[in-house]
């Protein structure tokens, strides 16, 4: 998402932006404001409850209501049932026919069946108020703890002795008796269904070299009784140069996957492609750089083509663990910078994509995939790991402006014959999410990458850092004063245009912490403390003492975040720029920063400082969902 | 930064803000919330929470898109999460959907919860109101929490309408609120907001509304 330096412009235009930064985070955030994370305020329930029409009680309501009928340590009353003001039934009550008034104290739930009900409003229901075959007068005044369902078509039943049995076919208990529960069934199990449809859909992002890439095609999957076949294949459609129909703007992707097993399976497939992708595609989602090329004219990646085949092999544990192995015959080439429409800015011009090494490669890949996390979206807990060893083959036709140690541009470079290039490399992304409070977590990630041996990286698999994605202190692609340790591109007068990532090595890690934001809004009902030795009982009785005070809501995060790492070369130790391929940069030569922010899920404005390099302007910027 | 810069992060805001503002004044009667209460300390180790959705669907374009087709969906997980120790641990979960449709032949609305593979019909509606009644129907979530420990609950609620595609979103916005813009009929900001914002949600992956709430610390 757009990074937006301000310190570095004129005090009014700075004033200014915040300004409207701050209008335009409160726009951004105002449905999550309003979406109610509250973290302290319980209230009773006994407003909107529905009461279904007649004729519609189911036969899984009238089940349900057996059960809890005939439920253990349940107090069961046949005929008019009255408890009077003052006087408590500890636990659970169902009552038969009836009619049934309460004005005292019930700790449990009440279950009245083929009664009408009346609540005092002195009554008091801790549990679940259900009735089938009445209705209830008085539950406006009265207090149900629980949940308050009422059927008005009465249940048909006979006497077991003392059980009560719905006079329903048991046998059909499991079966869905009628076509709507049917249809819901189909319905909600239609994902897992053999499924074959044309799918249009964009790739949710945008870009300086494709614009809008759409997809359009078939997608297939069939469930055999050996497993699961997916079958896909869409064309691509680029928007830049107005949808222009020529070789720039068409590619494809078609897949092939065969799964042997369901939650633990064997994964055998195959892929054919002719696509656009990044060079670092780690740093920020998709969608964000999406969103900041779209509206910021800005792209925070560099990008490159892929055309060719692969085949891949994988075991999955379950959705949160893989481990699959690939091997792949592409052609990569350099992609020319675009002049897609952007909504602001679009009279102003693009940074180059830089121009990469060009040529065909055999890659393989092993890749680990380890997800615990509670939440994708909004982790709390658990670890994300992500570790990759790639070994490359190939011959290069062209090796693209690079700059070498020391400091020396070297321009665009037409091998004479393809020249071999074999590499590899290791990727480790580790994070650890932890909940340290119910309204606090502590957060680590830490990234390490980049050669492991051979020759040197082609230019699409190296690396950088700086900007929103890995060290928001610093401008991406941003020259700091000193050895330039975030592009390896030495400086601007020796860097390739576009300034691409040249690094053959990165360490990067990240901490953050943080908090609930809590908001005294306005008066409200009832409020909670939120004391941590509280019991439920201790809170109910405090709710009737505290009513018509303030509540505390919880609307967001508030984030304290500091940020550690550097790249380098691997080569002849030559000062803080490149270092022996066993050696480790001493970790006074990493770049900090620190910042803070305010989270607003799914938008977060924050404010990163550069501590190493004391003269760096402070850079606010804006994140879509977490940081990492 | 630039002036065009200012003016762009204004519009933005403006885009983003459209949406909220068109619901401020209906914000305070009727807030989108969720809750979440507590059994009784007698029970609170053999029921769980009783949870409930209030006015998350009382947005016109939810009630637009169920009649045009498209279910929603609400997807709620609670989490009993224990305290001890340098970290929270997350106990156990248990998710539940329920789901809104609008049946066009019998011109009613169709509820039903879907915990695991059992599904309940909430009922048949032919007013849209009762419809929200029965979909904020509260429930009581199928956990309890352990005996002799502190704990607490955290409930999320995402609320999404289905099978809406980009093409879809794009015919209704034509459809729907362009062209009366263009005959004059509305004003023809408002088509341009919530086209920026339409983006804005389809670009980070779709319109997803999420909400969050979390219990007191209690010890059974």
């Amino acid at each position: 998402m757009p990074t937006l330096p301000l310190a570095r412009r004129s005090a009014e235009g700075a004033a200014l932006t915040t300004l409207l930064i701050l209008v335009c985070v409160a726009g951004l955030a105002a449905p999550a404001l309003a979406q109610g994370r509250d973290s302290t305020r319980r209230d009773t329930v006994r407003a909107g409850v529905p009461e279904a029409a007649p004729g519609t009680l189911s036969r899984l309501v009238a089940l349900e209501v057996a059960d809890l009928y005939n439920a253990p340590q349940t107090q069961r009353v046949s005929g008019a049932y009255q408890l009077a003001a003052g006087g408590q039934l500890t636990g659970n009550l169902a009552v038969l026919g009836g009619p049934v008034t309460i004005a005292g104290h019930v700790t449990g739930r009440v279950i009245v069946v083929n009664a009408d009900v009346t609540l005092a409003p002195t009554a008091r229901i801790d549990g679940d108020l259900y009735v089938v075959g009445g209705q209830v007068t008085g539950r406006d005044d009265a207090y149900v703890g629980g949940e308050i369902r009422i059927y008005r078509e009465p249940l048909g039943y006979r006497m077991d002795g003392e059980r009560l049995v719905a006079t329903v076919d048991a046998d059909a208990r499991e079966e869905p008796s009628d076509e709507d529960v049917r249809w819901w069934q189909r319905w909600y199990a239609r994902d897992r269904r053999n499924f074959s449809n044309l799918t249009l859909s964009s790739a949710h992002t945008y870009n300086r070299v494709e614009g809008l890439p759409i997809y359009f095609g078939p997608v297939l999957r069939r469930d055999l009784p050996w497993g699961r076949l997916n079958v896909e294949a869409v064309g691509i459609l680029r928007t830049a140069d107005n949808v222009h129909w020529d070789s720039e703007n068409i590619g494809h992707r078609a897949k092939a996957e065969v799964q042997l097993g369901d939650q633990a399976a064997l994964v055998l497939g195959g892929r054919l492609y002719d696509v656009v992708d990044a060079v670092e595609p780690w740093q920020l989602p998709s969608a964000e750089v999406g969103l900041a090329s779209f509206f910021l004219h800005r792209d925070y990646r560099d990008y490159f083509d892929r055309h060719g085949g692969a085949g891949y092999v994988g075991v999955r544990a379950g959705p949160d663990a893989s481990f699959t192995v690939s091997l792949a015959d592409e052609r990569w080439g350099s992609r020319a910078v675009r002049d897609p429409f952007t909504l602001f800015r679009n009279e102003q011009g693009w940074r180059a994509n830089p121009q990469m090494d060009d040529g065909r490669f055999h890659v393989a890949n092993a890749t680990l995939r380890l997800d615990t996390r509670n939440d994708v979206d909004r982790p709390w807990a658990g670890w994300y790991l992500v570790a990759d060893y790639e070994r490359g083959t190939g011959r290069v036709t062209s090796f693209g402006p690079r700059t070498l140690p020391g400091g020396v541009f070297v321009p665009l470079t037409l091998a004479a014959t393809p020249a071999p290039v074999t590499y590899s490399r290791g990727f480790l992304d580790l994070r650890r999410y932890n909940r340290i409070a119910p309204g606090a977590q502590l957060n680590l990630r830490a990234v390490v990458a980049g050669w492991i041996g051979g020759d040197p990286l082609p230019l699409e698999r190296r690396l950088s850092l700086g900007g929103a994605g890995s060290l928001p202190g610093y401008d991406f692609r941003h020259f700091a004063p000193g050895p330039d340790v975030l592009t390896c591109s030495g400086s601007p007068a020796v860097a390739p245009l576009g300034v691409p990532a040249q690094c053959d090595r990165v360490a990067l890690a990240q901490i953050e912490y943080r908090g609930d934001l809590h908001f005294s809004t306005s008066s409200s009902d009832y409020r909670v403390a939120d004391d941590d030795e509280a019991t439920a009982a201790d809170n109910a009785g405090r709710r009737r003492h505290e009513r018509w005070r303030f509540h505390w809501r919880t609307d967001g995060n508030w984030v304290v975040f500091t940020d550690a790492g550097r790249g380098w070369m691997v080569g002849p130790r030559l000062g803080q720029t490149t270092y022996e391929r066993d050696q480790f940069p001493a970790l006074g030569t990493f770049r900090t920063d620190v910042g803070v922010g305010l989270d607003f899920d799914p938008v977060g404005v924050y404010v990163a400082k550069a501590v190493s390099d004391a003269k760096e302007p402070a850079n606010f910027f804006v994140r879509v969902r977490k940081r990492f | 930064m630039p002036r065009h810069g200012a003016t762009f992060l204004a519009l933005v805001c403006l885009a983003a803000a459209a949406p909220a503002a068109g619901t401020a004044s209906l914000a305070a009667q009727s807030r989108p919330a969720l809750d979440l209460a507590l059994p009784s300390g007698a029970s609170l180790s053999t029921d769980g929470p009783l949870v409930r959705a209030a006015h998350v669907m009382d947005d016109a374009q939810m009630r637009d898109l169920l009649r045009n087709g498209f279910p929603a969906r609400l997807h709620y997980r609670v989490e009993l999460w224990t305290v001890g120790g340098w970290f929270n641990d997350l106990d156990r979960s248990a998710e539940w959907d329920v789901i809104v449709r609008y049946d066009p032949l019998d011109r009613n609305y169709r509820v039903a919860r879907i915990v695991g593979d059992r599904v309940t019909p909430l009922g048949q509606f032919t007013q849209y109101a009762d419809a929200q009644t029965a979909v904020e129907q509260p429930f009581r979530a199928p956990i309890a929490a352990r005996r002799g420990k502190r704990s607490y609950y955290n409930v999320a609620l995402d609320v999404e309408t289905l099978s809406l595609t980009e093409l879809d979103e794009v015919e209704r916005w034509l459809r729907g609120e362009l062209r009366p813009a263009v005959r004059g009929q509305r004003n023809p900001v408002t088509p341009v907001t919530r086209g920026l914002r339409t983006l804005f949600v389809r670009l980070i992956g779709g319109e997803r509304r999420h909400y969050e709430v979390r219990s007191a610390t209690f010890r059974t």
